[in-house]
């Protein structure tokens, strides 16, 4: 049963909503501050550009973000409002680098209907009062008293209902602020009040302005000393003050974000819903004692993504904050480039907001799940491929079985590039080479046995190679290639396992002896000897104290005990023993440092991998940490990339781990088994890794290590609707073109044919004037072999209210292009496809309508209706399994009906009565389904088959409730990780989501067991990790709408539990404490949920 | 309603509230820019300005002497290769202190009293003042407003 749901955010928000700069994290730093809706994210502006500092999750959706500065301060102070009415001000403190709440508060009213237009948040100029306008009619004001302090706020009543911005004058004497309204004739004004703090109420204000630009929705404040507004209309810009008032005329455009660049006001950049970055410029006269206005002037200076924000950051810097697009780091040039821009783009933040829709496919048919997203919109829109794991780029690959084992040597030891690749098999040992072509040759090292295996190899000082195997140490010269010395093991004893670093080699032979050799000129010198009470299974001296080619100490992992033991070096003495527990042998062992820390970590024979803390001077070993890779031995082995240390962990799971702020992260490959790894860093494929593969050799390039790795391919128009079809190997968009030539303005909606690997379109098939792409499906029907395109669509035409007429239309792919097959007309939009029985299933309008895919007379093809189902508002959502329909409706929530073969008729069977306004739904089950709505909450309902009466079964029943403050638009089943079926992971369910912020996150269905101790987790983790500005995490997540305010339910919010990970290890004890569980246990079963993502 | 919401599911890039919060309008009029529009004659567009001064003038005039805080600011950064996004991720905040509390007096709340009541309360308050001043004018035709100002003093 699906109902205990856990929710967790793969990618997160990067819809950029608002920004502001100021001094921030102190009184000398210029900070960049933005909001990503639920998130806002601190940087610092440095020579080198933005410097990130801080990722803050707030527990609200942000709807209002200002800096400012109480009297007093030496350092600006944040205020923050949320959609649900929460707000805090929030302080940096220096010294322990936290953020500190000031304030907080609610200024939500029990009565009052919120604003249509968006809740807007001011701060008074001079400091005297914070404004809100959150419901119609109603302007609170929160006062601050003379030590900067906030008192009791209060409500004034502002006589204007429609208002469309306010802003605080500068240079007034008393608080006064500027309204921006609509009458109820349409017609758009501007009028100022004085606030009176005394008598709570409004004065009328020094002036006003009827008859505005009919699209002006814009207001600009101007700093003193020029003082006034600018009122930003759609083909008027007015600068209107007391006593001046000038306008200019502008090209038609909506202006979407301001930025001011200039302390006294005199230059503004706009932005406008095309992406046109212009420039406005108040010229002014100095007079002697003021400053006269003498007009305004408007220049565009280029193009760069659709705004939301716009922020002047220094020497003409610029940040673009987008919804829409990616947003932009740009430089204001002094002169303009080749196509008469002044704007020159410095740096790009991938944005996948919004997404409309999305797919998972298996591009490279790997078991692993890609999501497809229709991203960004106008000119912005876009696809992104959005993939987890590390992909590896095949540069050559050669059939080679039973590889035991790779090592890459260089011809000297000043080379900087890897000359030979040794491979070594069972009973034999080759030798690759690159030749002067860059082709892979097989050569010879002279020096080298090449009838055995080889165990180790090395490069050594002084131009030497150190073989290994199981007779002998061999020291070969790289250059001559011959032998130099050859250290043999005692008669009788055979050398199991290996390691050597530049120069040192440790060895061990059966009966636990450990041997300890050092490297010379031509010489390898036996230093220690030490017998162990067990045999050894792996060894590593990989040095990471500040000698690179030299190691103090040895780790050493045992049979028989289960232990891993650290030695000294040279002396061979024991200085930790770390016992492992359990039964499973350590395979693999290694030191490295990551980020200026050592660890150590030790991989056993099931897959796990376990990492220790490790104090380079005194050996000890502190906060264990176990993890589940694979379920097969693990062979670790460093590489670097980009000057930077990683370590493979190659096994039937491969995996990358690296360190990211001081924390382990491991990132899966995008490989099915790999069974050796080592760094091949050739001149003609530099920084590349061989891997060894199901009987196969690869060179190959690895991706940046991250784990989520997005590629966007940008279309220059929006993608609406998509779905992939596995035979054609293709993609099919709804897509959106807006055409604009002149003044006029014009979308075309067609229908393209993309090739699945180049993403290239290779047929295009334009819809009707008016005609919208609404849903896509690749689908096959009963007795028809082909694979079929079917696109719904509508007409929405200017007078109708909703559109009465639309389209199915069924294509087929043939020699790359869309042939139409078969069209049928519908008496509304075609909401949503969906393949039902080998028939198609679609929403029209108020119906679910069935049709039966039939052959004609002369062998053509037609879709005929057979039967439908009437009762619903518009029926925009539909998922099938086997019989079952469940329909998403624009007003009434969910309901479930069945097709009846015998009958051929459609029925409802259950429906959930709550009027919840949807924008996605999804089967998790036979019984349970789930939801998500307008008010960016999720829910699951239940099927009650076995209720008492009729009316029990019709009803679905609301199990789960959760506010997850994202609009979903689309669900689908799928996973972005590859899943094994043997691990505990690969057995849950997971759904994808993905909404309007570009977050990508995923529902897992835990087994309820689980979900009871992880809700356990949650409650304690409330307690330890606070809600940034005291926002409380359980108001944040319980399910609200206009209707009501429940307790979440049958939800955990995962990316709190997740945060677990990132305690410190005292809070993890406390934590542990309370589960009742160790705090390794506890860490393994957070991280392993996070390999669902 | 349900023209609103046929719009929106035709533009469903952005949730209703939010399109409307960040383009400050309806829907529809993203499409129609040819709005009606309202002249007021005393409107004196400054037309002549802005053609008469040269796109060169006002590059040679406006462009340039950006504000600067630090000049150091940026001054080692070199434009990235478009095609690729900048992968700088801060750390996630995770506050554990309880500070994120704010200090008792600070946690704020909206006065409790209805903004009728107290709009009438100050009414009544402004017209008491001046009854003092020439009660034989007011007290007959306020009679009643007096009273109800006798009851301000108990708590609402």
């Amino acid at each position: 049963m699906s109902i205990w749901n856990y929710v967790v955010t793969a990618h997160k928000p990067t819809n950029v909503t608002h920004s502001c700069v100021g001094n921030f994290t102190s009184s000398g730093e210029l900070n960049l501050i933005i909001a990503k809706c639920t998130r806002i994210e601190i940087h610092l502006l440095s020579p080198q550009g933005l410097q990130p500092m801080l990722d803050v999750p707030i527990y609200g959706r942000i709807a209002t973000l200002e800096l400012f500065r109480p009297h007093g301060e030496t350092q600006d102070l944040l205020f923050i409002a949320t959609e649900r009415y929460k707000f805090c001000v929030l302080q940096w403190d220096a010294e322990t680098s936290e953020l500190i709440t000031r304030a907080m508060g609610d200024v939500s009213d029990r009565i009052g209907r919120p604003t249509d237009n968006g809740q807007i948040g001011i701060i008074d100029p001079e400091c005297r009062l914070i404004g809100l306008h959150l419901y119609d009619g109603l302007f609170k004001v929160i006062p601050f008293d003379n030590k900067g302090q906030l008192k009791e706020a209060f409500n004034i009543r502002l006589e204007e209902l429609q208002v469309l911005d306010i802003k605080f004058l500068y240079g007034c004497s008393k608080p006064t602020i500027v309204v921006l309204y609509q009458d109820n004739k349409d017609a758009r004004h501007v009028k100022t009040y004085e606030v009176s703090l005394k008598d709570k109420d409004f004065v009328e204000g020094p002036w006003s302005q009827n008859n505005l630009d009919n699209g002006a929705a814009l207001l600009i404040p101007v700093p003193p000393p020029l003082c006034g507004v600018l009122i930003i209309g759609e083909e008027t810009i007015v600068y209107c003050s007391a006593n001046a008032f000038k306008a200019i005329p502008i090209k038609p455009s909506i202006t979407r974000a301001y930025g001011r660049v200039d302390s006294d006001g005199s230059r503004y950049l706009l932005g406008d819903y095309n992406g046109l970055l212009q420039l406005l410029v108040i010229t002014h006269e100095k007079e002697k004692c003021s400053c006269r206005v003498t007009g305004l002037k408007i220049e565009l200076l280029g193009e760069t993504s659709i705004a939301s924000t716009i922020s002047y950051l220094d020497n003409a810097v610029v940040y673009i904050g987008s919804s829409y697009g990616d947003s932009q780091l740009i430089k204001l040039n002094m002169h303009p480039d080749a196509k008469g821009s002044y704007v020159e783009v410095l740096e790009r933040y991938v944005n996948l907001g919004p997404i409309v829709d999305f797919c998972v496919v298996d591009l490279e048919r790997q078991g692993q799940g890609q999501v497809v997203t229709c991203s960004g919109a106008y000119k912005d829109g876009s696809l992104r491929v959005v993939r987890n794991g590390i992909g590896i780029n095949e540069q050559a690959s050669v059939e080679l079985q039973g590889i035991k084992g790779m090592w890459s040597l260089r011809s000297s030891t000043e080379d900087a590039f890897d000359t030979f690749l040794v491979v070594s098999f069972i009973s034999e040992t080759r030798i690759l080479a690159m030749n002067m072509e860059d082709e892979l040759e097989e050569t010879e090292i002279e020096g080298f046995c090449s009838e055995v295996q080889t165990l180790f190899c090395h490069d050594a000082v002084y131009n030497q190679l150190v073989q290994v195997t199981s007779s002998s140490v061999r020291l070969v010269s790289s250059i001559t290639r011959e032998l130099r010395n050859e250290w043999n093991a005692p008669a009788g004893y055979s050398i199991n396992v290996a390691t050597a670093n530049a120069t040192q080699v440790l060895l061990a032979t059966g009966g636990g002896h450990l041997v300890y050799l050092e490297i010379g000129d031509g010489v390898l010198t036996e230093v220690k000897h030490s017998q162990l009470e067990y045999e050894v299974s792996c060894l590593d001296i990989n040095p990471i104290g500040e000698n690179p080619s030299y190691s103090q100490l040895a780790v050493v992992g045992m049979w028989t005990d289960i232990s891993v033991r650290l030695f000294s070096l040279p002396d061979l003495n024991l200085i930790t023993k770390e016992p492992l527990g359990g039964e499973i042998i350590p395979r693999s062992v290694l030191l490295c440092a990551f980020e200026g820390i050592s660890y150590l970590l030790c991989a056993l024979g099931d897959g796990h991998l376990l990492n220790f803390l490790l104090n380079t001077t005194t050996g000890e070993l502190t906060d264990r940490k176990k993890i589940s890779l694979g379920t097969q031995p693990i062979t670790l082995r460093t590489f670097s990339s980009k000057n930077t240390t990683y370590v493979f962990a190659a096994s039937d799971r491969p995996t990358v781990i690296y360190s990211s702020n001081k924390k382990l992260l491991y990132s899966n490959v995008n490989l099915k088994e790999v069974s050796h790894m080592c760094p091949f860093n050739t001149a003609a494929f530099p920084d590349s890794l061989a891997i060894a593969k199901e009987g196969e050799l690869t060179i190959g390039t690895i991706d940046d290590i991250q784990k989520l790795h997005i590629r966007s391919i940008l279309l220059g128009e929006q993608p609406r609707r998509i779905c992939h079809q596995e035979q054609s190997r293709t993609f099919a968009i709804c897509s959106v073109k807006y055409n604009q030539s002149g003044g006029d303005e014009s979308e075309m909606h067609v229908i393209r044919l993309l090739d699945d690997q180049t993403f290239d379109f290779i047929s295009t098939y334009p819809l009707d004037t008016f005609e919208y792409g609404c849903s896509i499906l690749s689908c096959s029907f009963s007795d028809d072999s082909s694979v079929y395109y079917c696109v719904g669509t509508a007409y929405v035409l200017p007078e109708e209210s909703e559109p009465t007429k639309g389209r199915i239309l069924v294509f087929m792919v043939e020699d790359g292009k869309l042939q139409l097959i078969a069209e049928k007309e519908t008496k509304g939009a075609v909401y949503s496809l969906n393949a039902f029985n080998g028939k198609l299933l679609a929403a029209i309008n108020q119906k679910i309508q069935l049709y039966k895919w039939m052959l004609r007379d002369d062998g053509s093809r037609e879709l005929q209706s057979e039967c439908g189902h009437h009762g619903h508002i518009l029926a925009l959502y539909v998922q099938t399994r086997g019989d079952f329909i469940v329909v998403g409706d624009l007003m009434k929530s969910i309901s479930l009906l069945i097709y009846k073969h015998e009958e051929g008729a459609i029925e409802e069977r259950a429906r959930d009565y709550n009027a919840n306004w949807m924008s996605a739904v999804e089967i998790l089950d036979d019984d349970v389904y789930l939801g998500a709505e307008n008010s960016f909450n999720i829910f699951t309902v239940r099927k009650n088959s076995e209720g008492a009466t009729d009316e029990e079964r019709g009803r679905l029943d609301v199990v789960g409730e959760y506010h997850l403050g994202e609009f979903i638009n689309r669900f689908r089943h799928g996973s972005l990780v590859m899943r094994l079926p043997d691990s505990d992971v690969g057995q849950i369910p997971t759904v994808i989501f993905g909404s309007v912020n570009g977050v990508i996150g995923v529902i897992a269905s835990l087994p309820h067991e689980q979900y009871v101790f992880l809700e356990k987790l949650q409650t304690s983790l409330r307690k330890v990790i606070k809600g940034v500005g005291g926002l409380s995490h359980e108001h944040w997540r319980s399910f609200n709408n206009e209707k009501k305010t429940v307790e979440a339910k049958n939800f955990l919010d995962g990316d709190l539990i997740e945060s677990f990970l990132d305690l410190n290890r005292s809070k993890m004890d406390e934590i542990a404490k309370q589960m009742g569980v160790s705090v390794e246990e506890l860490c393994k079963r957070v991280e392993d949920l996070t390999r669902l993502h | 309603m349900l023209r609103c919401f046929a719009d929106y599911r035709h533009l469903r890039g952005e949730s209703v509230c939010e399109r409307l919060r960040s383009s400050g309008l309806a829907s529809s009029r993203i499409w129609n820019l040819d709005l009606v529009f309202i002249w007021a004659p005393h409107l004196d567009l400054d037309l002549a300005a802005s053609e008469k001064s040269g796109a060169f003038v006002i590059m040679g005039s406006v462009l340039g002497d950006w504000p600067s805080y630090d000049p150091h600011n940026f001054s080692q950064l070199r434009p990235s290769d478009p095609s690729t996004p900048s992968k700088m991720t801060p750390t996630t905040y995770q506050p554990t202190h309880n500070r994120t509390l704010p200090p008792p007096d600070q946690v704020i709340t909206t006065e409790t009293k209805n903004i009728l009541l107290r709009h009438i309360y100050q009414r009544a308050e402004e017209k008491l003042r001046p009854k003092r001043a020439a009660p034989e004018h007011l007290l007959p035709e306020h009679g009643c407003k007096q009273l109800r100002a006798s009851v301000q003093d108990t708590p609402c």
